[in-house]
């Protein structure tokens, strides 16, 4: 057997037929990663929304009382939920890390 | 507001309250102008009432459709030293009713309760669902 190469910019795929096959990978990566991107996206534009309402009702600019609460609600709702995410996928990775190999 | 929001209860729930927010402005209009016997359209003050109506599917909340004018007829009280009182004396009033509107409000102002409990109650649950990720 070969000895692989050792590079110092992450694993490098293995020799062999199995390269470029790596089931799950490929596509569930680059999925998870998008998913993720637009969760945060509509979490970031809920915000911007909510500060937007808040900004219109202090200036006057919106009579309805009632979107700026639920607003804020929603966007403070999915901020928690997003930090949730986050903290458990944090914990996932050290549990990971923590692994004895 | 899209059909697969994830917090669309806090939207119905909102726009409940604006609706019945609403409504208790329209009954303090009418109670303002229980008296007024002019108005820009002429005749008395003619007592408003709102129409609400479900937006979109009907799972959207509801919207205020319009405020119309009642078709009552005025209520003719004797008064000829009254500056609007006809040739007979009798001046035209608002058909507002006092006790009418009172339970009006009565019901507006339980009705705007009722939609801030199922606000606070989603939002209750919510953060609850939240707790099961820690």
């Amino acid at each position: 057997m070969q000895p692989l190469p050792i590079s110092p910019n992450g694993p490098q795929p293995l020799p062999g037929p199995t390269t470029g096959v790596r089931p799950g990978h490929a596509a569930g990566g680059a999925d998870f990663k998008q998913m993720l991107d637009g969760y945060m996206d509509q979490v970031n534009h809920l915000q911007v929304q909510a500060d937007k309402a808040v900004v219109d009702l202090a200036a006057g600019k919106m009579d309805n009382l009632h979107q700026v609460v639920a607003a804020v609600n929603e966007a403070d709702l999915s901020f928690r939920l997003m930090m949730e995410i986050r903290n458990k996928l944090l914990d996932a990775y050290k549990e990971i890390m923590h692994m004895q190999v | 507001m899209s059909q697969d929001k994830l917090f669309r209860a806090l939207d119905i729930s909102a726009s409940g309250l604006h609706a019945q927010w609403v409504r208790m402005q329209v009954v303090a209009n009418n109670v303002a102008n229980a008296d007024t016997t002019q108005t820009p359209e002429g005749g008395p003050y003619k007592r408003r009432q709102v129409v609400f109506s479900t937006l979109m599917d009907g799972l959207n909340g509801v919207d205020v459709a319009g405020v119309v004018p009642s078709g009552g007829a005025p209520r003719m009280v004797y008064n000829p030293g009254h500056p609007d009182a006809d040739a007979e004396g009798y001046v035209a009033m608002p058909d507002v009713q006092m006790p009418l509107e009172m339970v009006d409000m009565v019901t507006a102002s339980r009705a705007y309760q009722a939609n801030l409990v199922a606000m606070k109650n989603f939002r209750a649950i919510c953060e609850e669902t939240l707790k099961l990720l820690r």
